[in-house]
């Protein structure tokens, strides 16, 4: 037991560190463009009417802390979001963003979240028939339809979707929620509205990974069937159903559980592009708004800080879920019993 | 008396995306009960592929001649496709154990427990039952602490250890026929010694057939009382055990002795069979041997020789190509 | 028995390359994939010369602004052709049609297809680079030609349509081929060299300098790559030029993609260095930089290049991606996003169908690479052995 509070630990500290590191890389980025906020800001109040001097400027700069050397501010910054789980101001929409996040956050990581699970859900047991199946002609149309998820973009399906429904049912399917719903809080009829609208950015997001999980499956399935062992389980009379669950399905587990990070990495990184086009009032949106219309690069960090933390944090539990469910990596994190 | 375990005329060839492959070719074995059939031969040469007919366990890309069959028990095996009559050949009335006691186990799946389902399939038993008949199985093959290795994975035995929980898991069923797939050759030396006196104590307790594959015969006259040499897909030479290592006819058997180290003369050069193994993508036609044979051999060479056993004493059978190679030298 | 020998001698001494090719070339569906993929490749190096109008604003047929496409025919009612012919539009707006322009079929009218007819002008050989600051600026003349493939006399000729300036839609897709490839070439490689400096580096050299690359590595591996892709991006002032544009996208593509081929290249390596043959090497006083060179890179050069084949429809795709929000490629500049663009609109699937056939070969060119970079990944394999 104690090996393994070790264990988490120290994963722990090593996704603290990378999560460091890429605040460090999203800040200095958010550095490099040109220009700061306090420029921007007065900038803004100049098109409002109100003169602006090269003092303003430098009062402005040291009111927002922007005199302080780089490695200050970072290490501010980072602070701030530790301690306080405050990511400052955005200095183009002139708001605080966590009030701005807060609940667009919660609702693309639900959506995500979704789209991840139902695309495993497919994926599994689409990808062991794929590996499995005696009927090339089975294999190859799976194969080529999870192909086909990889060459038909996300925004693309998005699109034709968005563009189908428009046309024919006159309803654009489009945002999260119907207009009479919008600034309602929640209720059990938003909820309703909000799932009947919601399936189309988990099917959108959801198809890339889907082709994604089920290659991954489809290669791990193919990688222990010709193991040895599954061999050896053959030749002691397993057969059917419990030879597969049993043998390759059980052992190719802790894999697929591995790439669960990296497929929602895609479907994050799919999310502001899909929500773009299906006009959701979410994160992703919002990132974009930042970035190609307003180049708001404290509320880009922000977005893509959090972004970068959930998945961070969901390889930290998969590991830990994989030392759990692995012997191997079980006893080599515990020990002897 | 008819044989426990009789094969006849068996083609096993493998479909490829290079073409169809000859992985074995005619070949005639028996294996009576109580009995120890030694097969010999390089990598490549089909003794695999044979072993692996027996419970039909070769890739979905296999096809077997109309003609071959494998009589065990008075039933032809290559008949089988029902999972009933399978099941009967795979683990029942047969057991493999195979070269890397490692990968031969499930990495993720207790000992035990692949050793209890296994028993649960072919036994009318309940899980207790099945449970203190694999102790008992794990004990007799030596392993100190049965019931602790019971409840552990492959990985957490050392190498003689795991090989023997695989001896103890093939036999639990009481098979009459063992197949030993080369059960030694990853171990270490004094290992190997052990395990080898393991397998002969068991054929002698449980009176079953065994056919042990390796290429070393220095192991084959240990444990074995029929010897078979394979080479390229084809039994080039069979016989009794003591006669074949005294006496061998055909020069490929003759290669394989004059490469193991003398004993009484450890500083004599050791000397190769000269020239490789063909690819068996291009295996010669007719002599199977005719492209490495030592001595000129005008018949051979172009082919037009078939190969067939011929009995050059009692029980001792040689490939006539093999006698004509070693005769014109 | 020679020519067995020679057959074995091949069959033991053949390189992986020699093994992967004679793999892939057994694989059906990456054959077929793989000889779509090289006709589009070569149509788009040929695309000046394939198209009848120049790809940009300055070929725009006037007369024909969101024109349907024309698929040129043998026979009409009157009667079979042995040279395709196209009927004759006439521009027409009335009462009848609520004053909208219309365009209406003359069939009476024949309208022949000639090929390798004189139209306009394009250079080939024709490098011209102008990047901020003077010393990477040059320029080479190229040759001038104006011969394509086909055209017809009077009129135009559309066979993909044309979208709503005129632009004809079968030459721009031909150009968008080439500039979305011709960038994904250039990141691929840019990534490509990147990854050979920063995983050689911590493959070879191992210890903390590999420790401390690959938390590295992996931190930016775990940012999702089209956000950061886009935080990038918006560096870009939009005053750049089109040609500037092109490389800094190409750059970026290059800088977010490296790290999964650093990773297979630190893992070759790391596997690769302590072989006998590299100590042998180092025992004989080669340098470091010897043996990476000359000993390590030739003994995986077959899985690189196969790494850099899978990496290259997910640039198509980024870029398709970028050009899309309008980050990445802009008009003028033809490229596959930029034609995707153009056909988001409602209008288009009700009215211009023919603005998503761009999409299709989109589509195409992605699943031909994809099929070509599994095949060659399967060949390449050597676990996969049967």
């Amino acid at each position: 037991m104690i090996n393994f509070i070790q264990f988490t630990l120290t994963r722990a500290g090593l996704a603290v560190i990378t999560l460091l590191l890429v605040c460090f890389i999203v800040f200095s980025l958010m550095e490099l463009v040109p220009g700061t906020c306090a420029e921007r800001y007065l900038a803004f109040k100049n098109t409002q009417g109100s003169q602006i001097t090269y003092e303003d400027i430098e009062k402005e700069k040291i009111r927002l802390g922007l005199d302080k050397p780089f490695l200050y501010r970072y290490g501010k910054w980072v602070s701030n979001i530790v301690f306080n789980g405050d990511f400052g101001d955005s200095c183009i929409l002139r708001m605080n963003i966590n009030e701005l996040l807060s609940g667009r956050f919660t609702l693309s990581l639900t959506i995500c979240l979704v789209a991840l699970i139902f695309s495993y859900l497919i994926a599994i047991p689409v990808g062991i028939i794929s590996a499995t199946t005696k009927y090339a002609s089975l294999d190859n149309t799976l194969k080529f339809i999870s192909y086909l998820g990889i060459a038909l973009p996300n925004f693309l399906v998005a699109l034709c979707i968005m563009l189908f429904m428009t046309v024919y049912y006159g309803d654009t399917m489009t945002g999260l929620f119907s207009q009479e719903y919008e600034n309602e809080p929640w209720s059990s009829a938003k909820l309703f509205d909000f799932l009947s609208r919601a399936w189309l950015p988990i099917f959108v997001l959801g198809w890339n990974a889907t082709a994604f999980a089920l290659q991954t499956v489809r290669a791990l399935m193919l990688d222990e069937n010709d193991k040895l062992y599954v061999m050896a389980a053959r030749a002691r009379g397993i057969s059917g159903m419990s030879l597969l669950w049993r043998y390759p399905a059980k052992h190719s587990l802790g894999p697929v559980i591995n790439s669960i990070g990296f497929d929602l990495n895609r479907i994050f990184s799919a999310l502001p592009i899909v929500a773009l086009i299906l006009i959701l009032t979410e994160a992703g949106a919002l990132l974009i708004e930042a970035l190609a219309r307003s180049n708001d690069q404290q509320l880009a960090g922000a977005i893509i800080f959090l972004l970068t933390a959930t998945i961070v944090f969901v390889n930290f539990i998969t590991d830990i879920i994989l030392a759990i469910i692995d012997p191997r990596i079980r006893k080599g994190v515990m020990g002897g019993g | 008396m008819s044989h426990l375990l009789e094969v006849k005329n068996l083609d096993v060839k493998f479909d490829t995306d290079e073409g169809r492959i000859t992985a074995v070719e005619n070949i005639s074995l028996s294996v009576d009960q109580g009995e120890v059939l030694g097969i010999v031969g390089e990598s490549g040469s089909g003794k695999s592929v044979t072993a692996k007919s027996i419970m039909k366990l070769n890739p979905g890309n296999t096809s077997y001649n109309e003609d071959a069959e494998i009589i065990l028990d008075n039933e032809n095996v290559l008949q089988f496709t029902s999972k009933q009559d399978l099941k009967k050949i795979r683990g029942g009335k047969v057991s493999m154990i195979f070269q890397e006691p490692m990968a031969s186990f499930a990495p993720a799946i207790k000992i035990g427990a692949q050793m209890v389902e296994q028993l649960l399939i072919h036994k009318n038993i309940n899980k207790e039952e099945a449970k203190s008949i694999s102790i008992n199985m794990l004990k007799r093959v030596g392993i100190a602490d049965a019931e602790k290795r019971f409840n552990q994975y492959a990985f957490e035995l050392s190498g003689g250890m795991r090989q023997r929980a695989m001896i103890a898991m093939a036999l639990s069923t009481m098979p009459k026929l063992l197949l030993a797939d080369e059960p030694t050759t990853a171990l270490d030396v004094t290992i190997q010694a052990q395990v080898i006196n393991l397998i002969k104590d068991i054929i002698k307790e449980y009176q079953m057939g065994v056919i042990f594959i390796t290429h070393d015969l220095g192991v084959i006259a240990q444990v074995a009382d029929h010897v078979a040499v394979m080479y390229l897909g084809s039994v080039v030479e069979k016989g009794p055990v003591n006669e074949i290592l005294k006496n061998p006819k055909h020069p490929y058997t003759k290669g394989l002795l004059q490469a193991l180290p003398d004993i009484n003369n450890l500083d004599a050069p050791l000397s190769p069979i000269p020239g490789n193994i063909p690819s068996p993508l291009d295996r010669p036609t007719g002599c199977v041997f005719r492209t490495r044979c030592p001595h000129h051999n005008p018949e051979g060479k172009d082919g037009k020789i078939e190969m067939k056993l011929i009995e050059v004493e009692t029980g001792h059978w040689v490939d006539q190509c093999g006698i004509k190679c070693g005769q014109n030298g | 028995m020679e020519v067995s020998n020679q057959k074995k001698e091949a069959y033991y001494t053949a390189t992986q390359m020699q093994l992967v090719r004679t793999r892939f070339f057994g694989n059906r569906s990456a054959m077929i994939a793989g000889s779509i993929l090289l006709f589009m490749i070569i149509c788009s190096l040929f695309a000046d010369f394939l198209s009848p109008y120049d790809p940009t604003i300055k070929g725009r047929d006037k007369d024909y602004e969101n024109g349907a496409p024309q698929i040129p025919m043998f026979w009409d009612d009157n009667g079979f052709s042995a040279r395709p012919f196209l009927h004759t539009l006439e521009k027409y707006r009335g009462a009848d049609t609520n004053f909208r322009w219309v365009y209406k079929v003359d069939t009476e009218k024949r309208r022949y297809v000639y090929f390798f007819v004189e139209g306009w002008e394009y250079k080939v050989f024709d490098f011209n680079v102008n990047l901020p600051g003077k010393i990477l600026d040059f320029k080479i003349p190229g040759f001038t030609f104006n011969t394509h493939l086909f055209g017809v006399e009077e009129g135009g000729i559309h066979i993909f349509g044309t979208d709503k300036a005129g632009k004809d839609l079968f030459s721009r897709t031909l150009s968008a081929i080439y500039i979305s490839l011709a960038v994904g070439t250039l990141g691929v490689f840019i990534s490509f060299v990147l990854s050979l400096i920063i995983g050689g580096i911590s493959g070879y050299y191992g210890g903390w300098i590999d420790s401390v690359l690959q938390m590295f590595t992996d931190a930016i591996r775990t940012v999702p790559p089209i956000p950061l892709f886009m935080c990038l991006a918006a560096f870009a002032p939009l005053e750049w030029s089109s040609e500037l544009r092109f490389f800094f996208i190409s750059c970026l593509l290059g800088l977010i993609s490296w790290p999964t081929l650093a990773r297979r290249v630190r893992t070759h390596l790391l596997s690769e260095r302590s072989q006998e043959y590299i100590l042998a090497a180092k025992l004989c006083g080669a340098s470091s930089t010897h043996i990476i060179v000359r000993h390590l890179l030739p003994s995986f050069t077959s899985y690189i290049i196969v790494d850099l084949v899978i990496s290259f429809p997910y640039m198509l795709l980024s870029e398709t991606a970028l050009s899309f929000i309008g980050l990445g490629l802009r008009e003028p500049v033809n490229s596959l996003g930029v034609l995707l663009q153009n056909a988001t609109k409602a209008d288009v699937l009700l009215n211009y169908q023919w603005y998503f056939i761009p999409v299709f070969f989109l589509v195409v060119l992605i699943l031909t690479f994809v099929y070509v970079g599994d095949g060659l990944r399967d060949a390449a394999d050597p676990h996969k052995v049967k």
